[in-house]
C-alpha cells in the first residue's frame, strides 16, 4: 500500500466533513498521523495510570487486644426467638459479621438457627428507628428527643399512679435477672401497674397444665436426647416449638444408627399439617387436629391399663386403631419415653402431662424441677388486658418488644386502640407502633447489654459487639429511668448479677473475678439440682369433646424462617425456601390433593379462607402439600407484615425483571387475623373454615423443581439409571444387614482421569454429611450465605432459576399419604477430584488446588457458564447482575474475607476457603501443626445436630476420614467417576417393626 | 474500507506505541509500581527505620497477626512523641542558642509534629484540649492491592520473608514509595522459587520445609 492511495469515496466524503473549508485533504498523511496519534495518547494514557487516590484511616486510640484486620469473638445471647440460644459474634475492626453457636452453652451445644444466623443483618437494618417518636395530631410521627419522651412517660405515670388509673404493661417472655429486677422494682413503686407477658407463639396451656398438675405454673424442660421413644403430637420440636435449636441437638443423640455407636430413638409424630419434625419422624401419622386431644385421652387410658393405675379418667372418647401399638411402644421405653403436644388447649396438656407421669418422664426426659423460661406468656392475663382494654380501663399501655397489632386476633387489635395512651417499645415501624402515642426505640440485641435465664439456674450474657447504632434504650434500663434509678444497662446488670446469680453459681469466688469469666463464657449454671414437684391429678377428668364444627380446619402454623413476624423485614429470611415447600417469599393456603382436587384447585390459584360469616378473611394462593390430611387448610403465621413493600426494589433491576412486591402491598398475608383468643387460651386453630376460589393465580416462587438432579426424561437414555441421590434404611434392616440394606448396584468405575499431575499429598479436603442427623432446617444455607456475601436476587429472579444460594436442601419425599416422610439432603459444591467443571473451563477460572479444592478464581472467570452446564450437581451459580449493594448499613455485614462478585462470573460453595486459609495462616504463624477440627466451615459449625463434618481425607485419623469409611457412606452420583469429596451418611430410620413406613429413596418432585 | 487501509490503521497504530513504549516506562494498568504520594505528614521512613533502626513490627504490629499490617494509630507514635516534640537537629540548635543567650532551652515543636497533636486534639502542653475535636490522620494509602487479592501479612512475617522483599529499601525512604510492581506475575515469581522455611520446627500438615510455596488460585483469592 502506497502512502498514497486515495481513500475510497465514502470515507473521503466523510473525511472531507471533518475539515475546514480550504484545508488540505491530504488524506493519507492525516490518517496516519490521526492514528498514531491515538496511538500515542492511548498508550501514555495507561502508561500514566495513577493510583486512585485512596485513604488508610488508622484509630487515634487502638481499642485495646483488636488489630485491625483480625477478627475477635464475643460471647453472647441470640435474640431472634426467646429461646435465647448461646452465640458467639465474630466481629472484625468493631463491628459484628457473622453469629455463630457457643458450643460450650449447654442448651444449644453450639447450634444456631437460621433465624440467628440471620440476626447480624436485622442490625444493620436501616429502617430501625433512630430516635424516640411522637404521634403527630395528622396521624404521622414526627423525632423527639430522649429527655421530652421520658418528661411524657413520666407524666403519665404520676398522672395514673394519682388516679390510681391501670398501667400495662405488655411484652414477650422476659427472662434475665436485670430485667426481672427492672420489671420488679418498676412494679413496687407503681402499685397500680401489671406485667402482661404473652407470646405470640403461644404455649400457655403448656404451662397452664403444669400449674394444675403440679403447683407451678411453669414449662417444662425436655430431654430428648434421654427419650427412646418420642410421641409428638403436632409439635414442631425440630423447627418452630420453643427452642427448637436444643431440642434438635439433643434430638441428634439419639440418631446414632453406626455399629460403632450403635442405638436410635423412635420417633412417632402425629399431627395433620406437614411440619418440618414430621417429616424427619421415623413414622408420622396424620391425625384431625379436633381429634388430638381425644386422642391423648385414650392414649392416657390405654398408659394407664398397663401401669395398673385407674380411676383418675372419666368418659369414653373413641381411640385411634394406632392408640394401642403407640401405647405399648411407649410403656415398653417407660422412663425413657416423652410425649410432647403442640396444641394450644389445656385438655390436650393436661392429658400429655398425665401421659409422661404415667411412663415416669418426669425427671428423665422432661423436667418441672428445673423449669424452662423460654416461653411464659399467660393467654389468660392476656385476655383480662383485652376485657381492661374494651372497658376503657387501661390508662397507659406500654408495649415492649411485641407486635401485638399484628400477631394477636383483630378483637384484641381494636381493644389496643382503646387505651387511654399507647408507648410502644420498638426496633422499627410496625403494625403496633401505628397505634401508638409514643415510640421509644429499641436496641438491637448486638448493641447492648442484657441478659437472659433460659432455664431457671441457668445464665447467659448479652453483650455489645459494638457502639449502638441509634439512640435507644433497652426495656430494663427505661423501666429502671421511670423509677428514678439513673443506672445504665452495665450497671443495672452488674448488680442485679451480683444479687441473683454470683450467690448461687460462685459464691466463694470474687465478684469481679466471676463476672469477667461469665462474660468471658457468656454462660454460666447453678449446681443445685432442685426436686420434682409432686403429680396431682385432680385436674384431670372429663374426656374431651370433640368439637366437630363442620367445614375444614384451619391450622395456622410458624413458619421456620419467619416465626411470629418478627423477621419479615430480613431479606435472607425471606428468600430462604420453606423446608418442606420450598416457596420464598409468600405464604400460602396448603391443601392435601384429595382436598385440592374434590374443590378443583392447583398450585397457585387464589383461594377464599372465611373463618366465620362476616368477619376476617385472607385471600391466599393454594398449595397442594402430600402427606396433610384432608380436612386440613394450613397456613404460615409471620407473613402480611407492614413496610414488606420495601423489598419491591430487592434484587436486580432489569427491563424485564418484575419487582418482588407491589408498593403498598405486603409478602403474604397475615394469618393471625383468624386467630382467636378463647377459652383461656390464644387459638391457632379452628373449625368451620369455608373454603372458595378466588379467581385468578400468582406464582408461587418455589425452588423445588430448580437444580434437579434427575435426568430429564426426554433425554434420558433407553432404560435409563434412577438415579438415588438419597440412599436410605430402616434401623431393623441396617442392623441386620448393612451391605444388603444400602446396596445400591452400581458398578463403581475406577478411572484415574489425572493420573500423575494431580499429586496429594498434603491435605485433602473432605465433608461427611449425615442423612440421619440432617432435619432440613435450614441453618446451614442462611450460615453460608451470611459468611460468602452470597446475594438476594427477589422473587422474580427466583421464579427465573436464579437464586445464588450456594447451599440449598435438596427434599425427597417419602412414604405415601398416610406415612408421609423426607429426606433432607444439603447439596453443595462436591469438590469433585475429576471435576467435569474443570475440564471444559476455557480460561482455566476453575481449577484443582493441590489440597483437593475446586478452585473458581472469579478474576478469571469471563462467564461462558459451561461449568454450571456441565456440573452434575447443579451447584453452580452465575452472577446475571450486579446485585444491589447500595444500603451502606447493610453492607457492613459482609464478609470482608470473601469477595463480592461481580456481574458475568460464576461462584459456587468453595469449602469456605477463606476459613481453610485463615486456620493455616494461624497454624503458621503459631508454629503448630494444623489439626483436625481447627476448620469448621460455616454450613457445618451452624448446624445444630452435627449432621456436617469437615476435614482432611488423607488423615485416616481425623473425624471426616473415619466417618467416610463408615458402611453408610457413600458418594451422590458416584457412579459417574467424578470421585466427590463430600461423603453423605444414609438416612437411617427407625420405624415400628410393622412395616408401615418403610422409606425408600425418593423423587425430586412435588 | 479497504484491507490496505486496516493494515495501514493497525500499523500506524502499532508505531505510536512502540514509540511510547521506547520514551516511557511502561507498565500494565493496575500497576503503580513507584507511586510515592504526598502524606499529610511528613513521615520520613529514613528517619525512623534507618537512622534509628526502628523494628518495623513496632508501629506495624498488625503484620504479627494480622493479615494487615496497619497504620500505627497515634496513640502509638505518642509512646515518643510526648517527649520528642521536634528533630535532634533543631534541639541542638536550640540548646547551643540558649546556651549563647544565657537561658534555659526553650520547648521546641516540629510543624510536622504538630498536626499529629491537633489530629490528637492536644495543646501546647500536650495536654488534651477541652475543645478540640480529635480527628484521625488520613494517610494516603501506598501499597493498594486489587480487592480480590487477599494477602496475608502473617504468614510472611512468621516465615521470615523480610519486610524489604516487598516493600523495597523503606530504610532509605523519606517519603514511602511503592518498589516493586506487586503484580500477580511477581507474587508468583517468589512463590515458585521460594521454599518453605518453617517458623520453629513444626510444619503444616502435609507440608514439608524445603516444599514449594503454596501456588493455589484459594492461596490469594477467596
Amino acid at each position: 500500500m502506497s502512502p498514497n492511495d486515495p481513500l475510497p469515496p465514502e470515507l473521503r466524503a466523510a473525511e472531507a466533513s471533518l475539515l475546514l473549508p480550504g484545508e488540505d485533504t491530504d488524506v493519507s498523511r492525516r490518517a496516519f498521523l490521526r492514528l498514531t496519534g491515538f496511538g500515542l495518547t492511548a498508550g501514555a494514557l495507561s502508561s500514566c495510570s495513577r493510583a486512585p487516590l485512596r485513604h488508610v484511616v488508622p484509630n487515634l486510640l487502638a481499642p485495646v487486644g483488636t488489630v485491625a484486620g483480625r477478627a475477635y469473638w464475643l460471647a453472647t445471647t441470640c435474640a431472634g426467638c426467646s429461646a435465647a440460644c448461646g452465640v458467639l459474634a465474630k466481629c472484625r475492626d468493631g463491628r459484628p459479621i457473622k453469629l455463630e453457636g457457643n458450643e460450650t452453652h449447654a442448651l444449644s451445644r453450639g447450634g444456631l438457627c437460621a433465624v440467628g444466623q440471620a440476626e447480624v443483618l436485622s442490625l444493620y437494618d436501616s429502617r430501625r428507628f433512630t430516635a424516640p417518636q411522637r404521634a403527630t395530631d395528622s396521624g404521622g410521627f414526627e423525632a423527639t428527643t430522649w429527655s421530652e419522651a421520658d418528661a411524657f412517660v413520666a407524666a403519665r405515670l404520676d398522672a395514673a399512679r394519682a388516679s390510681g388509673g391501670a398501667v400495662r404493661l405488655l411484652t414477650g417472655s422476659l427472662h434475665g435477672p436485670a430485667q426481672q429486677a427492672a420489671l420488679e422494682a418498676f412494679l413496687e413503686v407503681n402499685p397500680n401497674a401489671r406485667h402482661v407477658a404473652y407470646d405470640a407463639l403461644s404455649v400457655s396451656a403448656l404451662l397452664d397444665a403444669h400449674g394444675l398438675t403440679r403447683g407451678v405454673r411453669a414449662l417444662p424442660s425436655f430431654r430428648f436426647d434421654k427419650a427412646e421413644v418420642i410421641a409428638s403430637f403436632e409439635a414442631d420440636f425440630l423447627g418452630t416449638w420453643i427452642s427448637p435449636v436444643a431440642f434438635a441437638a439433643a434430638y441428634a443423640e439419639g440418631r446414632r444408627p453406626d455399629r460403632e455407636e450403635g442405638w436410635m430413638s423412635r420417633h412417632v409424630q402425629l399431627e395433620a399439617r406437614v411440619s418440618l419434625t414430621g417429616t424427619v419422624a421415623d413414622r408420622r401419622l396424620r391425625v384431625a387436629p379436633d381429634d388430638v386431644p381425644a386422642q391423648l385421652f385414650a392414649l392416657c387410658r390405654a398408659l394407664e391399663t398397663r401401669a395398673g393405675a385407674g380411676g383418675r379418667l372419666d368418659g369414653e372418647v373413641e381411640a385411634a386403631p394406632w392408640v394401642e401399638e403407640l401405647a405399648d411402644e411407649l410403656w415398653r421405653a417407660r422412663g425413657q419415653a416423652l410425649v410432647v403436644c403442640g396444641q394450644n388447649d389445656l385438655q390436650a396438656q393436661l392429658h400429655t402431662a398425665y401421659a409422661n407421669e404415667l411412663l415416669g418422664a418426669y425427671g428423665r426426659t422432661l423436667s418441672v424441677a428445673r423449669p424452662s423460661n423460654q416461653m411464659r406468656g399467660d393467654d389468660r392475663a392476656l385476655a383480662n388486658l383485652r376485657a381492661e382494654l374494651e372497658a376503657g380501663s387501661v390508662e397507659l399501655l406500654i408495649t415492649s418488644g411485641v407486635n401485638p397489632a399484628y400477631d394477636l386476633p383483630p378483637d384484641v387489635v381494636t381493644a389496643i386502640e382503646r387505651a387511654g395512651t399507647h408507648v410502644a417499645h420498638a426496633a422499627s415501624l410496625d403494625e403496633t407502633v401505628g397505634l401508638a402515642d409514643l415510640v421509644l426505640p429499641r436496641p438491637h440485641a448486638l448493641e447492648a447489654w442484657g441478659d437472659g435465664e433460659p432455664e431457671v439456674g441457668r445464665w447467659s450474657l448479652t453483650q455489645p459487639a459494638l457502639p449502638a447504632l441509634r439512640q435507644t434504650r433497652s426495656l430494663a434500663r427505661l423501666l429502671a429511668s421511670w423509677i428514678g434509678d439513673a443506672r445504665e444497662d452495665y450497671d443495672l446488670l452488674r448488680d442485679a448479677w451480683r444479687a441473683h446469680v454470683h450467690p448461687r453459681v460462685a459464691a466463694g469466688e470474687d465478684f469481679q473475678a466471676f463476672f469477667d469469666r461469665a462474660l468471658h463464657d457468656g454462660f454460666v449454671q447453678e449446681a443445685r439440682q432442685p426436686a420434682e414437684p409432686a403429680f396431682d391429678g385432680a385436674a384431670l377428668g372429663a374426656a374431651p369433646t370433640g368439637a366437630a364444627a363442620g367445614g375444614l380446619t384451619l391450622v395456622l402454623h410458624a413458619n421456620l424462617a419467619q416465626l411470629d413476624g418478627r423477621h419479615a423485614h430480613n431479606p435472607w429470611l425471606q428468600e430462604l425456601p420453606d423446608p418442606i415447600t420450598k416457596v420464598t417469599w409468600d405464604n400460602w393456603a396448603s391443601l392435601s390433593p384429595a382436598r385440592a382436587e374434590q374443590l378443583g384447585l392447583e398450585d397457585g390459584d387464589l383461594v377464599r379462607l372465611v373463618a366465620a360469616e362476616g368477619g376476617p378473611e385472607l385471600v391466599l394462593p393454594t398449595l397442594v402439600q402430600r402427606g396433610q390430611h384432608d380436612d386440613v387448610v394450613a397456613v404460615a403465621l409471620g407473613y402480611g407484615r407492614i413496610g414488606t413493600d420495601r423489598f419491591a426494589k430487592v434484587g436486580p433491576q432489569w427491563l424485564e425483571g418484575q419487582p418482588t412486591i407491589e408498593r403498598g402491598e405486603t409478602i403474604g398475608a397475615n394469618a393471625a387475623l383468624l386467630s382467636e383468643l378463647r377459652d383461656g387460651a390464644l387459638r391457632h386453630q379452628r373449625g368451620g373454615l369455608r373454603v372458595e376460589a378466588a379467581g385468578g393465580r400468582v406464582d408461587l416462587a418455589s425452588t423445588q423443581d430448580h437444580h434437579s438432579l434427575e435426568v430429564p426424561p426426554h433425554v434420558a437414555p433407553e432404560g435409563g439409571e434412577v438415579r438415588n441421590a438419597v440412599r436410605a434404611a430402616t434401623f431393623a434392616d441396617f442392623q441386620h444387614d448393612p451391605e444388603h440394606a444400602l446396596a445400591h448396584g452400581h458398578h463403581l468405575p475406577e478411572a484415574e482421569l489425572w493420573p500423575d499431575d494431580h499429586a496429594n499429598d498434603g491435605p485433602r479436603w473432605g465433608m461427611s454429611v449425615d442423612l440421619t442427623r440432617c432435619i432440613g432446617c435450614s441453618a446451614c444455607a442462611v450460615g453460608c450465605q451470611a459468611e460468602n456475601n452470597v446475594p438476594v436476587v427477589g422473587k422474580d429472579e427466583v421464579l427465573r432459576h436464579r437464586e445464588m444460594s450456594w447451599m440449598r436442601i435438596d427434599r425427597y419425599f417419602t412414604g405415601g399419604e398416610d406415612d408421609l416422610g423426607a429426606a433432607h439432603q444439603p447439596m453443595f459444591c462436591q469438590q469433585c477430584d475429576h471435576a467435569p467443571c474443570e475440564a471444559v473451563c476455557p480460561v482455566l477460572a476453575t481449577v484443582h488446588s493441590t489440597d483437593g479444592l475446586n478452585q473458581q478464581v472469579y478474576n478469571r472467570c469471563v462467564g461462558t457458564r459451561y461449568c454450571a452446564n456441565t456440573c452434575p450437581y447443579k451447584v453452580r451459580r452465575f452472577n446475571w447482575f450486579d446485585y444491589p449493594h447500595e444500603d451502606e448499613l447493610e453492607n457492613q455485614a459482609l464478609n470482608p474475607d470473601v469477595t463480592v462478585r461481580t456481574r458475568g462470573v460464576m461462584e459456587k460453595c468453595s469449602f469456605c476457603a477463606q476459613r481453610i486459609q485463615e486456620a493455616r495462616s494461624e497454624a503458621v504463624r503459631k508454629g503448630v501443626p494444623l489439626a483436625d477440627g481447627d476448620i469448621r466451615v460455616a454450613c457445618q459449625q451452624s448446624c445444630p445436630t452435627r449432621a456436617i463434618v469437615f476435614g482432611d481425607l488423607n488423615d485416616p485419623e481425623s473425624e471426616v476420614s473415619k466417618l467416610a469409611h463408615r458402611q453408610r457412606s457413600y458418594r451422590v452420583l458416584e457412579e459417574l467417576n467424578v470421585k466427590p469429596s463430600v461423603h453423605y451418611l444414609a438416612r437411617i430410620t427407625n420405624p415400628p417393626s410393622d412395616g408401615h413406613a418403610s422409606p425408600e429413596a425418593g423423587h425430586h418432585d412435588g | 474500507m479497504s484491507m490496505n487501509h486496516v493494515i495501514f490503521g493497525l500499523c500506524s497504530l502499532l508505531l505510536g506505541l512502540v514509540v511510547v513504549a521506547l520514551t516511557s516506562e511502561v507498565r500494565l494498568p493496575g500497576n503503580h509500581q513507584g507511586y510515592a504520594p504526598v502524606q499529610p505528614i511528613e513521615f520520613s521512613h529514613r528517619l525512623h527505620a534507618g537512622e534509628l533502626g526502628m523494628d518495623c513490627l513496632y508501629c506495624h504490629y498488625g503484620a504479627r497477626s494480622s493479615r494487615h499490617a496497619g497504620v500505627p494509630p497515634a496513640d502509638l507514635c505518642m509512646n515518643c512523641h510526648k517527649t520528642v516534640t521536634a528533630g535532634f537537629d533543631a534541639v541542638l540548635e536550640e540548646r547551643d542558642r540558649a546556651e549563647a543567650e544565657g537561658r534555659e532551652p526553650a520547648r521546641i515543636e516540629s510543624a510536622e509534629l504538630r498536626k499529629l497533636y491537633d489530629a490528637l486534639g492536644l495543646d501546647e502542653e500536650l495536654n488534651p484540649r477541652p475543645d478540640a475535636e480529635p480527628r484521625p490522620i488520613e494517610w494516603v494509602r501506598v501499597h493498594d492491592m486489587a480487592d480480590f487479592v487477599y494477602f496475608d501479612h502473617r504468614v510472611h512475617v512468621a516465615r521470615d520473608v523480610a519486610c524489604e522483599s516487598c516493600h523495597g529499601p523503606v530504610r532509605s525512604m523519606d517519603r514511602m514509595r511503592q518498589e516493586e510492581s506487586l503484580s500477580m506475575g511477581w507474587c508468583i515469581d517468589c512463590h515458585r522459587t521460594r521454599r518453605v522455611s518453617v517458623h520453629g520446627e513444626a510444619s503444616l500438615e502435609g507440608e514439608r520445609v524445603g516444599d514449594h510455596v503454596s501456588t493455589n488460585c484459594t492461596t490469594c483469592h477467596l
